[in-house]
């Protein structure tokens, strides 16, 4: 991206590096970095270069892509954030499980938001069978349990048609 | 190398902000994925979290009787960023119940409390369809008694975590032709499914008036008193009721209580003539007994009534073209909610779609 916007403080801007679980290291200003909490609080222990053992080079590219670009948050582009952000949820449901478990250890709130909401509305409607495919659960009910359990809330598996694709 | 994330992997309390965004309808359903999804779904932590959520939209339900039937029904309104945008019409034939219960309490964590002056009394989640009646009471059985008064709360236990049904009643000796004393009161407990009657001497239902919402908090179920000059507190964890004192001024004014944003408030209004303003005043009680004029919202003119309040200050009211409007006192705006057609609204609550099952019982 052209404009990467910096904050409009003159002079040295804090660096800090960021280091994958693979070993690549990441160099971003600090302004940036301090929207994920778990960060935030090493940068205020003294701490400029962060090892993250549970977020692999792909996961944290996509973060910062995420963090770079909330950090241009302003009123007047809005719709751009937006956008952004509904492009950025359009991954498949691993690479979503993968962020969502990063964004979670890293507490970046927003993002968080974003993708438990995505997942989420992704998944609303989806038929039983749907989603034991898409979280690749085995259905550990016997027929008998698995009919008692739908005679539970009989009316929740009635009534319109339920989503049977895998995306 | 790095391993694939599954969903299984996910720690459960992630899974459970997920979960927490999707509707009743759709998590009913989910149950039965897997053993895990049922247990995780059933967890009385998950379905806090589930009515927190923020994502969880406020609904507006709407008690109408027709005049046709002559029977009771719901409507439900949807409500997307200051839009309602749909509806759909709940009658009371959904559940199943031959005996009519018109009267409503609540929204109480999505529950409400279903009565008539036959002494029948339900519990309904209309999120998971799930209705329960009570267990019959009636602890007086002389023939000359007739109940002529009963005022109905309903609210939890803190200590157990439990529902409670509180039914005061009040009955007419036909004989001696004077009213029976004391007041009967009955406590109901949703875990045991039994209720527990006894003799109060100082408090009677003759002097409360029903509230058009929710009124319980913290541990406590409120009413009005019928002069304004005091209301009454039933403590869930001892079956106690204390009074406590109001401002003079609410004397001879209109009153409904009601919840403002966590406080017990009560609206204070004069009598509503249709074609004169109408400016209601909102109390807030911020100690026991301790009132706080919170802010006066109107003048609002044509409004024939109010039909409840929601829990942050909505004011329902009925306008003289038919017309429900929902007003919102910190936005001072109005909000068209719908026109009656052959029904008759009753109540209007702000609603939360909810997954606490009648069967446990058990709130925490």
């Amino acid at each position: 991206m052209a404009s990467s916007s910096s904050s409009s403080k003159t002079g040295l801007k804090k660096m800090l590096t960021l280091k994958s679980s693979d070993g690549d290291e990441f160099e971003l200003e600090e302004s940036i970095v301090i929207q994920c909490q778990t960060i935030k609080h090493m940068v205020e222990d003294g701490f400029s270069l962060i090892p993250l053992q549970n977020v692999d080079t792909k996961t944290l590219t996509k973060i910062i892509e995420y963090m770079k670009k909330h950090a241009e948050k302003t009123e007047s582009n809005k719709e751009e954030i937006k956008n952004f952000n509904k492009e950025f949820v359009k991954g498949s449901f691993d690479d979503q499980f993968e962020l969502v478990s990063a964004a979670n250890y890293l507490h970046i709130n927003g993002l968080m938001d974003l993708l438990c909401q995505s997942i989420a509305d992704r998944i609303n409607n989806k038929s039983v069978r749907a989603v034991r495919e898409i979280f690749n659960i085995s259905n550990d009910y016997t027929p008998d349990e698995e009919e008692k359990v739908r005679d539970e809330h009989k009316w929740a598996h009635e009534g319109g048609e339920f989503d049977e694709s895998l995306d | 190398m790095v391993q694939q994330t599954n969903f299984s992997d996910l720690p459960e309390d992630l899974v459970m902000e997920i979960f927490s965004r999707l509707p009743v309808k759709c998590l009913l359903q989910f149950k039965c994925v897997s053993k895990n999804w049922y247990v995780l779904i059933e967890n009385p932590i998950f379905i806090q979290k589930h009515r927190h959520n923020t994502n969880n939209p406020t609904s507006y339900f709407v008690h109408h009787y027709f005049l046709d039937t002559m029977k009771s029904g719901f409507t439900l309104f949807h409500h997307e960023q200051n839009q309602i945008v749909s509806k759909s019409h709940l009658y009371q034939d959904v559940l199943n119940t031959s005996t009519h219960l018109w009267e409503v309490l609540g929204p109480l964590n999505g529950l409400f409390l279903l009565y008539n002056d036959q002494e029948d009394v339900a519990l309904w989640n209309p999120s998971t369809k799930e209705f329960n009646p009570l267990p019959i009471s009636q602890p007086l059985n002389s023939p000359s008694f007739r109940l002529c008064s009963y005022k109905f709360g309903f609210g939890i236990d803190p200590s157990s975590g439990d529902y409670k049904v509180v039914w005061m009643r009040d009955y007419w000796d036909i004989y001696s032709e004077e009213w029976y004393s004391p007041t009967i009161i009955s406590v109901y407990t949703l875990s045991t499914n039994s209720w527990r009657n006894f003799k109060e001497f100082n408090v009677s239902s003759r002097n409360m008036t029903k509230s058009s919402g929710n009124t319980y908090l913290n541990g406590f179920y409120y009413w009005r008193a019928c002069q304004n000059d005091k209301i009454f507190a039933f403590d869930m964890s001892n079956d106690k009721i204390v009074e406590i004192q109001t401002p003079k001024s609410f004397i001879a004014k209109q009153g409904d209580l009601s919840l403002f944003n966590d406080f017990i408030a009560m609206y204070i209004y004069e009598p509503i003539i249709v074609g004169r303003e109408t400016c209601i005043d909102i109390w807030l009680m911020e100690k026991e007994g301790y009132w706080v004029n919170k802010v006066r919202t109107g003048p609002f003119l044509n409004i024939k009534r109010s039909l409840g309040y929601g829990n942050n200050g909505e004011i329902f009211l009925e306008v003289v073209t038919w017309q429900l409007d929902i007003f919102d006192p910190c936005l001072k705006k109005n909000t068209v909610l719908g026109h009656q057609r052959n029904g008759y609204s009753l109540q209007a609550f702000a609603y939360k779609e909810s997954l606490v099952s009648l069967k446990k019982g058990i709130h925490l």
